[in-house]
């Protein structure tokens, strides 16, 4: 795996020396459209997707990787985010200023320039940046979970014995619908008994998973938000209804769970 | 429409730079199972340092093999392209920072988003690909045309 992250990491950035990738000048004539446009670098995306649309669709079919046998770690996340909108908006500023991307930032390196070390220690820094703001933002998160009530998930399945899964109530809504941090992942349609604090066996009622919601950081299973909602002995009508409404989880609540 | 300029445009080196782009990350997904994202191969071992977690050693591979082949461009080719292009003090500030953070706020930035998630056909990656290249263009039209 090393080897071929080694050959990689030379090919790519060769890839980017021969395109012209690295020239911030270069790839902020692609970007001025109402400049002296230099359209070079939309042949470099497109020449890179072109290759890898093959291999990567290979890819994604396999579970294990071909030859190495690696497990394949191809990215889960489908929901668009407030997050992906934000990140993208702040990383086309700062490309749009400085025309450097972080490929090209660490090839530049080799230009020994003081004003390209002073770009990639900002943008080590950027990272850095995010990386406490978001521990700041997670451990707000875990601390409002840790407080909240206990609850068992008990897995509707027909004929295996239920396995029990532990959850903690986020927030109630009217009498059908739970907001609950869960540590495991748990799939949209799945069924689950849920037994309230409290509450006996018998008196768990049925609950259908109707929307999961990413933790700490994208594509984190751990500390998801589940919203859940009464799965009145499954009557077809009622549920293309609630699926249909999008963010159906009320604004209030929106609120407390972020 | 556009104001093509003719003595910059370079297509065939743009091309094969893009061939061998695309092949490192088809490599990378065929072979490692890995997505080829700078922002998050180095933005996840740095996740990892400051985590105090253990890093993953094919992410500095590769970052490894990234310097590796500008330096033999170094060697065997001469001075990085672009060397002499000012970078100004604002620029390498607030767009170092801007890209350090955005990219790791958005999940991925051109490598990630654009060369690996547009063949996966990534709904979040057309988005983010999207905004980003837009955002970018509206920045340097008022960097170059109104300010």
């Amino acid at each position: 795996m090393n080897a071929v992250a080694l050959l990689c990491g030379v090919v790519f950035s060769l890839g980017l020396l021969v395109s012209g990738m690295v020239e911030p000048a270069k790839v902020i004539g692609f970007l001025d459209l109402a400049g002296h446009w230099d359209p070079s670098l939309a042949f470099v995306m497109l020449g890179a997707i072109a290759t890898n649309a093959l291999p990567m669709r290979l890819a994604m079919r396999r579970q294990r990787s071909l030859l190495l046998h690696c497990p394949m770690e191809l990215p889960k996340a489908t929901q668009i985010t407030g997050r992906l909108i934000a990140g993208s908006v702040v990383f086309g500023v700062g490309w749009g200023l400085s025309g450097i991307c972080p490929g090209p930032a660490l090839v530049n390196l080799g230009t020994a320039q003081p004003d390209r070390l002073l770009f990639f220690l900002c943008m080590l820094a950027g990272m850095g940046g995010y990386e406490l703001w978001n521990r700041h933002v997670s451990n707000h998160r875990a601390s409002a979970a840790q407080t909240q009530p206990d609850v068992q998930l008990l897995a509707e399945i027909a004929d295996a014995q239920p396995a029990a899964l532990h959850a903690r109530l986020a927030a109630r809504c009217g009498a059908g619908q739970l907001t609950l941090f869960v540590d495991t992942p748990l799939r949209v349609g799945e069924r689950y008994r849920v037994l309230l604090p409290g509450q006996t066996a018998a008196q768990a009622r049925r609950y259908v998973v109707q929307q999961v919601r990413p933790g700490s950081r994208e594509g984190d299973a751990a500390r998801a938000i589940l919203l859940a909602y009464l799965d009145a002995d499954a009557t077809p009508s009622t549920q293309p209804q609630a699926a249909g409404t999008g963010s159906a989880m009320p604004p209030a609540q929106e609120e407390m769970v972020r | 429409m556009f104001h093509i300029d003719s003595t910059l445009f370079a297509p065939w080196p743009a091309l094969a730079g893009g061939v061998m782009i695309g092949a490192a990350a088809g490599i990378m997904a065929l072979v490692g199972g890995k997505i080829m994202g700078c922002s998050g191969i180095a933005g996840g071992n740095l996740h990892d340092l400051l985590e105090g977690i253990p890093t993953q050693r094919w992410r500095w591979s590769f970052l490894l093999g990234v310097l590796l082949g500008t330096l033999g461009w170094l060697v065997l080719r001469g001075p990085i392209p672009g060397a002499d292009q000012p970078l100004s003090w604002l620029a390498a500030t607030v767009g170092g920072l801007a890209v350090g953070f955005g990219t790791r706020l958005g999940s991925g930035c051109t490598s990630g988003h654009g060369v690996c998630g547009i063949p996966r056909l990534s709904k979040r990656s057309f988005v983010a690909v999207a905004v980003f290249f837009t955002t970018a263009m509206l920045t340097v039209f008022v960097t170059h045309h109104i300010v």
